[in-house]
Formats: C-alpha cells, structure tokens, sequence
C-alpha cells in the first residue's frame, strides 16, 4: 500500500480517514500500526517537506524577495501550496454584510494540510480547561477530564518531539520525566523580558514546540509507545532514526527538510505508510459520507479534482479529520432520509458552537537592544513563552478565562523593508540600520473564546463550489468575555514594553479595534461538539457520533472548549485516544 | 514590526497577514525601525505592509530591499542562515550590553 491514484483503490477498507493533516495523520497512524487497512482520502496534491522545502534561500533568491500574495499569504517560502484565505473554485460567505461579523477561513489544501506550516507550540490543556463551565458556569465541560487524555499526551509528545520543560505552574501541566526534549536557550531579549518583568509576577518559561532539539529516544520510546507490538515498535524506531535534530538556521514555517519538527508527511504518514497498511489518494474532496439501511456510515463520495468526477469508496468505519469547519460542511452535506438534516445531526448542532482563538497584540521598539554585539539568534521560532499567570485573580479581571503570551526579539533574518521604506544613503543611513536592526520587540496573546449561540457555520442555500457542493455560510459575534480579554492583552504589552524601557506602538482606541478578526489565528476548532448528553452534543466521549457509531470526527470539530494552550496537541491525543477506542470496538465487533 | 503587520483577507490580498508575526517573527523582528514613528500605524485600513518591514510601505513603488542581499544581510550584522549543532544563546557580550551577565 501506498500512495496510489484510483485505479488502485480496493473494494472496502476497514476504515477511510478523510484529511491528512494532525487529526487524520495520528488517526492513521494508530489505526495502520494496529493492523487496520485504512484508506486516506486527501483534498489537496501530494507533498515531500524532503524534496519540496526551500530551507535555505534568502529573500534575495525569491519571487518578489518573499513578499506575501494572493496565493502565498505568509510570503514566498511559506510551506503552505494551493491553500490560504481563498482557494479557487471553493468559496465560503458571510451570513452579514457587518465586516465584524466576518469569519475568515483559512483552508489548506495539500498532504499534511495545516502541518506543514503550522507554528509547533504543543501546550497541554490543564485539569481547568476540562472543566470550564464546573469553574465558572460559561460554555460546556468535556465528557472527559485531564487524567483521560493525559497518557496520549505522553504518547503524542514522544512520538512527534516536544521541546520544553517542566515548571509545575498552575493549569500548566509537567509531561513525566523523559518525555520532552530539553529546550533551547533563551534568547539575549527573551532573557532581557524575562528578567524586568519578574517583579509584575509574568513567568516567562521555556515554550513546548514540536521540534526535536536533540534526536528521540528511539530505543525506548517504541515500547512506550507501543508495548506488545513489537511490529509498530520496529516500525517507529526506524523512523525516528530517519529524523534529524535541528539544526537552528531556519524558517519552521517552510517546512523541513530533514524532518526535525513536527509535519503529518514527515512524522505520521512514513511510518503509517510503512505499516503496509495504508493507501493515500491525493486530489480526492470528498463530498458526503453515506449511510447504510441501518443507519450507520459505509464509505464516502468524493470528486477526483483532476478528472471532476464523482467516484464512492467504501469501508467499515469512517473518520473525518478535514479540518473542523470542512468537517462540519461533509456532515451537512450528508442527507438520507433517516438524516434529512445532515448525517448525525438529530440534535441541530452540527455546525454549532465555532471557536477560534483570542488574538491581540502589540509591537515596539527597545533602545536596550540596540547595538547589541552581533551573534546568532536564528533557529526553531519561538523558545520561551509566557504562561497565563492570573488564575488567582479571575474574579477581578472583568472577563472570563485566560490568554498566554508569545514574544519576538532578535537578529532574525531580514527582509523587504529592513532599513525603512525605501533605502537611505551614505554611511549615517546603513550606521543606523546597523544600530536599530534587531531593536524590534514583538508581543501576541493567544487566549480562550468561549463557545456561544452566535458563532456558527450553515450551508449557504445558493452558493457553490465548482462541483455544485453546497458551500459553508458564517456567522459570528464576540462576547465581551473576549473583547476585553484583548484589551487586556493589549494593556499587559505596553505595560511588559515600557517596563523594559521600550517604546510600545500604538494602541487601539476601542476594544473591538484590539481584537485579532475572527478566524484570524487560525486556531479553528467546534461544529460538532463532544458531550455527555446526546441531545446536546454530536459526538461522545470517544469522538464517536451519538447516532452513528461507526462515524468518528478525530479534527478540531468535536472541541467544546478552546482554551489558551492552542490546539493541535489536544486534537493529536484525542485523535489517538479515539481511533485506539475504535480499534477496540472493531475487535469486539460492536460497530 | 509586529505592529506594522496587516491581515491578509479576501479584501486586500497583497497584504501580509498579521498571523505571520508570530510564525515569521524572524523576518518581522529582524526589521529594526529606522524611523519608529509609524509603529501602529497599520491598524488604519489602507496601508500596506510587508514582512519583515519595518515601516508602512503605503503604495510606494519603490520597495527597500537592500538588505535582503548576502551584502545587505553582512551590512546590518545578520549572521544567522548558518546550520550548527546546538543553539549556543546569547553571547558573554550579549548579555553584558543588556546588563545580564
Ligand atoms: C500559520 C499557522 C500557524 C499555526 N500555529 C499553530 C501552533 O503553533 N500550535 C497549534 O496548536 N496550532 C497551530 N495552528 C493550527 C494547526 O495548524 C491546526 O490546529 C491543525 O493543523 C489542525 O489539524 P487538522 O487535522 O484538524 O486539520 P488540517 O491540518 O487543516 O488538515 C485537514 C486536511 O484535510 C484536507 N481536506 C479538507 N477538506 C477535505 C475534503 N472535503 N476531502 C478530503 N480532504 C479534505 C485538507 O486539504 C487538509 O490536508 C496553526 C495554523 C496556521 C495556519
Ligand atoms: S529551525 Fe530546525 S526544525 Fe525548524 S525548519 Fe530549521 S532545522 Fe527544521
């Protein structure tokens, strides 16, 4: 098995996974290393990260030197192909004309999706975030707490490479020992933050990223990972030999080459693929997910985006990983007339619930980092971090839960408009440029939304893609919860910059202007929330449909939380927890 | 500056998204200022910026990119780009210009 084109394909497989990205990557890893005959099916085209990722070019040696497009958002060398905010030929709209109302929808396209580029910081959600409404009666708790996800924590930083440490801060969980790798040193800024702001009570702690800062342990994490499976343990062992450690030169975002940080194509499908177990069709969108006399799912319809036609594969179970909001519009679109409103959607809440993450942020420019003697400060993004630290003052701050902050400083590499607008001349221009450049300080808060009524995804009752799918419609509105965590965000960064001497830019007038628009971070997660009462919630606690069991949904759809800690981690160790429970039950013959 | 970064959208697609600061913080924070008064200028819609820049581009033709050069980047004292084994830090010097040794 393989990656294969359709001719290829076998009659029925044990399970499909539609989407390759975090969710569908983990979903097949479990499932092919447990001897289960999986098929993926994957919208977007093929894609090495080994041959394809352009590691070393300089802005100089690219298109427009890097600059951001239509087609490359995040400049030239973004890993990210034929995805972005717009994808040809598959719009999505807006239920409003309100601008503030507006979901923006970022959509990969392409083997691994989001994970090709995605940030790697892997946070864990602590025991709170498990139980957001039991603390202070907004949202929804989880049908699970920490303890049950907290193995397949473990299992999922070993096996991707976590960097990090352990600090025992408060609803910021340690990982038992030897399971992350050691973190890489603060940066002189980082140290500089860290050391003003100690007296505001701001721990600022190494950050957990998925990239492997030394190599992995393969000689005991195979039986960690996998114990009395010697078959997957051979399996993994050899392909953590085959990842090299970083070596700190380079743009994570562009993917990697030598397989140093986390990517689906790079960690989960290798292994998967060496099962024997796996075949992976590329430039397959699947459509809907159909359903048997018995009411339980028996494959699904996809276009072959070369051809357009319209083909149907079939299998005992079926697993969507799209991403949340793609995985929503597959179950909308699946009508049968035991399910006239979309495939396991008796409770209407398909589509319901949409979180992203709570953005805002601030930059500025600190006179202490100029000059500062030249040394490398390029390598693996973001080392430290800090970690919401005012869980004690929740009742006082005016706003519900909390947000952990990334930061930026150093001599990283520059690019179109280093120096200014347009370039200055003589010797006192490039003296200044010398002084200034690496001055810069960059704040983000990345904090929790909670789930409400006025957020949500329908179909769109006219519009639709180039195959005649009908297409997603957003609806959107903060609460105040989250506008004023923004300005928060916002107060906390000028506050950090002028502390350590900085001068901060300006600040928005409004707490509607300090929040990140909606969909912005990219943190997409509910539409098909888990619950412990089937007529609130699509799934249980297994990612499992309350009405069709044999139908999983192992991406972000099943969160009903979106804490601070951003998500793929979570959507990794669930994806694992679930598909481990479906193999069971597969064994068992209860599906 | 990450003040200085505009979201892409669907309305305004030749700008860089502001999501990128925190993944590209490279190029973004490798962009000193020359001139800082124009930090947080980009959240008055219809201006452009571009990452890694450290101003408003506005609709400039004539973009700087002096220093995207192998010259440009020895110029200014970039010396990253460059594969090693470990992430040695700040240097002795580093961290005694900022009062940290
Ligand atoms: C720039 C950026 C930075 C990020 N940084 C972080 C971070 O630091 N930490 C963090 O936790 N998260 C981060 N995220 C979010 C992270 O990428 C996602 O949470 C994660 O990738 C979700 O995994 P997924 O499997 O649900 O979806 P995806 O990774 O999006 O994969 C979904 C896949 O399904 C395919 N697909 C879609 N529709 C169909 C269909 N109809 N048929 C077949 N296939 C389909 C897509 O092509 C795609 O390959 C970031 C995202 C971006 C864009
Ligand atoms: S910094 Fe390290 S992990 Fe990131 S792309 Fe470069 S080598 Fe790979």
């Amino acid at each position: 098995m393989a990656i294969i084109s359709e001719k290829d394909l076998q009659p029925i497989y044990d399970v499909i996974v539609v989407g390759s990205g975090a969710g569908g990557g983990q979903s097949a890893y479990t499932l092919t290393m447990n001897g289960v005959k999986v098929l993926m099916l994957e919208a977007g085209r093929n894609y090495d990260p080994v041959t394809e990722t352009p590691m070393f070019q300089i802005p100089s040696q690219m298109p427009l030197r890097g600059m951001g497009t239509r087609e490359k958002p995040f400049g030239f060398t973004d890993a990210t192909v034929d995805g972005g905010w717009e994808v040809p030929n598959e719009p999505y709209t807006q239920a409003s004309a309100d601008p503030k109302t507006h979901f923006k929808w970022w959509r990969p396209r392409m083997l691994g999706g989001r994970t090709n580029h995605w940030g790697r910081i892997s946070l864990r959600n602590g025991p709170y975030d498990f139980k957001p409404y039991s603390r202070d009666g907004l949202g929804f708790d989880w049908p699970i707490s920490y303890e049950d996800v907290a193995p397949y924590y473990d299992k999922v930083e070993m096996l991707v490479g976590v960097y990090g440490s352990n600090e025992g801060l408060e609803n910021t969980p340690d990982s038992p020992n030897g399971t992350l790798l050691p973190p890489p040193k603060a940066r002189a800024g980082e140290l500089f933050v860290k050391k003003h702001i100690a007296k505001h009570g701001l721990p600022v702690i190494p950050i957990h990223r998925a990239v492997l800062s030394t190599r992995q342990d393969h000689v005991n994490f195979p039986a960690r990972l996998h114990p009395n499976n010697p078959k997957a343990q051979k399996i993994i062992a050899k392909a953590m030999q085959e990842r090299a450690a970083c070596f700190w030169a380079t743009d994570c975002g562009r993917g990697c080459s030598i397989k140093a940080n986390y990517q689906s194509t790079t960690v989960h499908l290798p292994p998967a693929l060496a099962t024997g177990n796996l075949d992976i069709l590329c430039n397959a969108h699947a459509r809907e997910v159909t359903v048997g006399a018995d009411g339980k799912a028996t494959g699904i319809i996809y276009i072959d985006k070369v051809t357009g036609q319209e083909r149907a594969v079939k299998a005992k179970a079926v697993i969507l990983a799209a991403s949340s909001g793609e995985t929503a519009r597959i179950m909308l679109n699946s009508k049968s007339n035991r399910f006239p409103n979309g495939i396991a959607n008796g409770s209407g809440l398909v589509g319901k619930y949409i979180m992203d993450t709570v953005g805002g942020r601030l930059g500025g420019t600190v006179p202490a980092f100029e000059n500062l003697p030249v040394h490398n400060e390029e390598g693996a993004g973001t080392h430290v971090y800090i970690p919401w630290w005012l869980y004690k003052e929740a009742s006082k701050l005016g706003f519900a839960r909390g947000y952990h902050i990334e930061f930026g400083t150093g001599r990283r590499m520059p690019g179109m408009g280093t120096g200014g607008a347009s370039p200055g001349y003589g010797k006192s221009y490039k003296e200044e440029v010398r002084q200034k450049y690496g001055s810069g300080i960059g704040f983000s808060g990345r904090g929790e939304m909670i789930p409400n009524e006025n957020s949500f995804c329908e179909l769109d009752p006219t519009t639709k893609d180039k195959w005649g799918i009908p297409v997603l419609r957003f609806h959107w509105k903060w609460s105040d919860h989250e506008l004023k965590q923004a300005e928060h965000m916002e107060q906390t960064f000028h506050m950090i910059i002028e502390t350590i001497g900085g001068k901060p830019g300006k600040m928005s007038k409004t707490k509607e202007e300090a929040i990140e628009a909606p969909g912005s971070i990219i943190h997409e997660v509910g539409g098909a929330i888990m619950g412990a009462d089937k007529a609130k919630s699509v799934t249980n606690q297994w990612n499992q449909c309350w009405e069709v069991p044999n139908l999983l949904l192992n991406d972000g759809s099943a969160f009903c939380s979106n804490a601070d800690k951003n998500p793929t981690l979570t959507i990794m160790a669930l994806a694992w927890r679930a598909s481990d429970h479906l193999v069971e039950e597969m064994r068992k013959g209860n599906l | 500056m990450l003040t200085n970064m505009e979201n892409t959208s669907a309305e305004s697609p030749n700008r860089i998204d502001r999501r990128a600061a925190i993944k590209w913080m490279g190029a973004v924070v490798a962009a000193a200022t020359v001139s800082d008064n124009l930090l947080g200028a980009t959240k008055e819609p219809g201006a452009k910026a571009i990452a890694g820049a450290g101003k408003i581009i506005g609709t400039d033709p004539v973009l700087n990119k002096t220093y995207t050069t192998p010259q440009g980047m020895k110029d200014v004292g970039y010396v990253g780009n460059v594969p090693s084994v470990d992430f040695a830090g700040p240097t002795p010097e580093a961290l005694k210009h900022l009062g940290l040794a």
